[in-house]
């Protein structure tokens, strides 16, 4: 594992879904510290703000699990500023959302998305879905930020 | 916008009438000249005619009195010389006059003077003759004293006063047919004056008459090229209506899609926290039902945990799961909606035997017997034209009645641009009421027998309408049913379906 743990990042805006997929990732042993945000603005301002000293909050190695249906921006948009940042480009991304259509699927992996997975509408298959993401993300490297 | 017939009518008419009038008067005209000509040439030829005779009858006179003027110098010359070449011009004279008096005879036939004037002739010759023989025989003396009776004088003057009468009757003659020629001419020259102004007035107004004839035919037909122009500037305002309106109908059916796509999309959000959470909740009441069974709890609690908490768990996850796909139903039409169309070109004929055989290979329990008539292809998208038929034949098996032989007939024909396709079964049939009801999403007729989410009608529906076709359905309880489908032999106009 790495030095740092790694903080994953839940931008999720329904609390029900949040909890669901805390639940699940938990589930499948993943101890790692989740911080929620419920919509893109506090997410933007927790992942690109800066401190009293003028460096950034985020100095440990980040994990995102991004739902694209937002109230306030579009996942996508959080997604590119990831992506185009050169502290936080090499963070994982996983993009976590209801949306299946194909051209939104290529735009994501076009900016930069690492995993694209629509949430199973069944939740035995959901639950089963983030229950091997959080396997997955336990086993994952995730490197420091630059 | 004026219609153009009447109105060249009227002027087709006008000028007919007042053109034949025109053209009738003008040669009229020119006949009347031409006839008034002939006529007067005519009496002119005739005129000249007497002229010449009149100039002949003249020239005859003088060489009539030439030669009796002969006659006597002749004598005379031969009393004097007695010499007999004297007598040579008086001899020719002799014989050349009869012949000439004959000749005045037959100019002027019937005259007195003419006779007068011979009987004066003769009488002055036989004296001459009388005078000249008498030399001849010796007695001079005897011809002399018949020169001296004066009768040969007297006859003389008679022959010149009768001839030169006759002379100014053929000078009076010739004055008189000179006039007649010249009155002639001018009356001629004043025919033919009048018949030019009268011609020429005539051409005037058959001029004008056409000239307004042609204005008015230019204007009818400026008339016409300005309707027509009106009539295409019309279709190509009633094109751009047409084409508005259909932008329109597209906008407001690309909003309704896309409403029922985030509909049912901000729905599903909800709808998996319920059904996650009941999970959750059916995992937690498990743990609770182990302790229930094992421990020793009061009746109520035991009966909270191992039946009504199962029970209500049990209805909500049926109640979600159905909601579920009622909302799955929608998201799926919705998205059909959005597909884009391709234009395919389809033997229907081995499209429809391959669906078939699929088909009768699924439902293989039962006793069916399909026939597939003979089929035109038609240009359209093979997977909605897959998914219309697909689903139509699939229910016409579903719905067959389980006690007889299943028959399916799929027959088609055209009607104009359009393809007929007919899929008809000899199953448990649809009540009259229900033939629209069945193409509602969520509805379905008749005893629920057969499993179903009451989809895929109103899936086939959507498709077709949006192939450019339409379905229908008529049928008789417990008879049959028969679906028609008609779709565009050549395809729908593709359309924008991006939403």
């Amino acid at each position: 594992m790495n030095a740092h743990p790694v903080t994953i990042l839940l931008i999720e805006d329904d609390p029900g879904h949040a909890r669901l997929i805390e639940k699940n990732v938990r589930r499948a042993g993943v101890n790692n510290e989740i911080r929620l945000f419920a919509d893109g603005t506090s997410a933007v301002t927790y992942l690109f703000g800066v401190d009293g000293d003028g460096r950034r909050i985020v100095q440990r190695p980040i994990l995102v699990l991004l739902d694209l249906n937002l109230p306030d921006m579009s996942g996508i948009d959080v997604l590119a500023r990831i992506k185009s940042d050169e502290m936080l480009r090499r963070a994982p991304v996983i993009v976590l959302t209801t949306t299946d259509d194909k051209v939104e699927i290529q735009r994501c992996y076009d900016l930069g998305c690492n995993v694209y997975i629509t949430k199973p509408v069944e939740y035995e298959s959901f639950a089963v879905a983030i229950r091997q993401l959080g396997l997955f993300i336990s086993v994952m490297q995730v490197p420091d930020p630059a | 916008m004026k219609t153009r017939s009447p109105a060249s009518l009227r002027i087709t008419a006008a000028l007919n009438r007042r053109g034949l009038m025109g053209l009738g008067i003008g040669l009229l005209v020119l006949v009347a000249i031409a006839a008034s000509s002939v006529w007067q040439a005519t009496r002119n030829a005739s005129a000249l005619e007497r002229v010449d005779r009149t100039v002949a009858t003249a020239t005859l006179l003088k060489a009539i009195l030439l030669a009796v003027d002969d006659c006597e110098t002749s004598q005379r010359g031969y009393l004097l010389t007695r010499q007999e070449p004297y007598l040579a011009p008086f001899a020719r004279a002799k014989a050349d006059l009869p012949a000439m008096l004959d000749a005045l005879d037959q100019q002027l036939p019937g005259d007195p003077a003419v006779k007068t004037l011979r009987s004066a002739i003769d009488r002055k010759i036989a004296e001459l003759t009388q005078t000249v023989d008498m030399t001849r025989a010796g007695d001079l003396g005897g011809a002399m004293a018949v020169v001296l009776t004066d009768v040969g004088r007297l006859d003389m003057v008679d022959i010149r006063r009768i001839a030169n009468g006759l002379s100014a009757n053929q000078q009076a003659d010739l004055t008189q047919q000179s006039a007649a020629i010249r009155n002639g001419g001018r009356l001629l020259i004043a025919i033919d004056l009048v018949g030019l102004v009268v011609v020429v007035a005539v051409m005037v107004l058959i001029g004008m008459g056409l000239r307004r004839y042609l204005a008015e035919l230019a204007e009818a037909r400026a008339e016409a090229a300005s309707a027509y122009d009106e009539l295409n500037r019309n279709n190509e305002r009633l094109d751009e209506t047409v084409r508005i309106r259909t932008a329109d109908l597209t906008a407001a059916n690309e909003e309704i899609q896309r409403f029922a796509y985030i509909v049912s999309h901000d729905l599903r959000s909800p709808l998996v926290n319920i059904m996650g959470f009941t999970s959750e909740l059916e995992q937690a009441t498990q743990t609770l039902v182990g302790f229930a069974q094992a421990a020793d709890w009061p009746g109520p609690v035991r009966e909270a945990a191992l039946d009504d908490i199962p029970e209500a768990l049990r209805f909500i996850k049926a109640s979600t799961s159905k909601m579920d796909r009622l909302i799955n139903a929608i998201l799926k039409l919705s998205r059909e909606g959005r597909r884009t169309l391709s234009n395919d070109r389809l033997a229907m004929g081995p499209l429809i035997e391959d669906m078939v055989a699929t088909m009768r290979h699924q439902a293989k329990s039962k006793d069916v017997e399909v026939t597939v008539g003979p089929m035109p292809a038609i240009i359209a998208d093979r997977v909605a034209i897959e998914q219309v038929f697909g689903n139509v034949i699939d229910n016409a098996l579903k719905y067959l009645k389980p006690d007889q032989p299943g028959r399916i007939r799929i027959t088609s024909r055209m009607a104009g641009p359009m393809a007929v396709f007919e899929i008809a079964d000899n199953g448990r049939g649809i009540a009259a009421r229900d033939f629209e009801r069945i193409f509602e999403l969520f509805r379905r007729s008749g005893d629920q027998s057969v499993p179903g989410e009451g989809i895929g009608l109103a899936h086939v529906r959507a498709l077709v309408r949006r192939l450019g076709g339409r379905i229908e359905c008529t049928s008789t309880l417990d008879v049959g049913t028969s679906f028609t489908i008609t779709l565009p032999e050549r395809g729908v106009v593709s359309r924008k379906s991006d939403a």
